[in-house]
């Protein structure tokens, strides 16, 4: 009896990619949606009110959800990049550049949000702490990716550039992450850790879970649609 | 129902009009690529 061999480079092909994708984006954005409705209702109607922080905390399920999109979608971006420098794939430089709006936008979200908690918290609606001022080089990053991939006509050219910024960049995610820890930042800890488990209310947890599936399942479908869209325009336009 | 307040309120109002403003903004270019390639 011969086995069939996994031949995963099939999927490298946009056009066999198109057909997966169409296919996994309805779920996601029923997923998305039902978490978030789920996720809504448990952070901003049952959770509890905060003895210290009163209503502002709610905040934290926007918050935390779109940040820690924003900081993996960067990393994806860096991870498809390096597999367009080593295999030449085009549709891995693709999905690159169909994530940086979205990591765009939710680091927009994650800027504003911790604004709108800085102010009732801390008294201020900005700080040039380590922390705030790392995410605010995330979004240049963001926004440098995506001038750089349409300025460039020449795709091989594009994607090699927008690879290697993307590599660069990712420098700047563990140091987001760590800036807590290595300097005495007004940022709070992290409230999810492997080390120290959980420190919130179990309704709190739930919701802020609920809110992160929904950000991530809603960040994958509006990816997938945005590289569905750039393969039409590379084989039909 | 706890009574938000008008910093969670803002928090709220930009984080749905964001996405729903790239949800709309995603689904028409898709629309008007596919309409193209018909055509």
């Amino acid at each position: 009896m011969t086995q069939k061999k996994f031949n995963w480079r099939q999927w490298a092909s946009p056009i066999r990619f198109d057909i997966l994708a169409k296919r996994w984006i309805p779920w996601f954005f029923t997923i998305a949606i039902l978490s978030l409705i789920v996720g809504l209702y448990l952070g901003f109607v049952l959770a509890p009110t905060d003895a210290v922080q009163k209503e502002s905390y709610r905040i934290i399920f926007l918050h935390v959800p779109a940040s820690w999109v924003a900081m993996v979608v960067y990393l994806a971006m860096a991870f498809w990049s390096a597999v367009y420098l080593v295999w030449q794939t085009k549709l891995s430089a693709m999905l690159a550049q169909a994530m940086a709006p979205t990591g765009a936008l939710m680091t927009f979200l994650s800027l504003i949000t911790g604004a709108l908690w800085g102010k009732p918290t801390w008294g201020t609606y900005w700080v040039w702490d380590a922390r705030l001022s790392t995410m605010l080089l995330l979004f240049f990053l963001y926004l440098g990716f995506i001038a750089l991939s349409r300025s460039i006509r020449n795709e091989k050219r594009c994607f090699a550039a927008t690879s290697v910024l993307a590599l660069v960049g990712s420098v700047n995610v563990p140091i987001i992450y760590f800036s807590v820890m290595w300097w005495n930042t007004l940022h709070q800890g992290a409230s999810i850790s492997f080390k120290q488990g959980i420190q919130m209310q179990q309704i709190m947890f739930y919701a802020l879970l609920c809110m992160s599936i929904a950000a991530w399942c809603y960040s994958i479908a509006i990816t997938l649609v945005r590289v569905r869209t750039a393969i039409y325009c590379r084989t039909y336009i | 129902m706890p009574e938000l307040n008008h910093y969670v309120d803002a928090a709220l109002i930009i984080c749905t009009v964001c996405i729903a403003w790239e949800s709309v903004a995603v689904y028409l270019r898709a629309k008007s690529v596919r309409k193209n390639q018909k055509s």
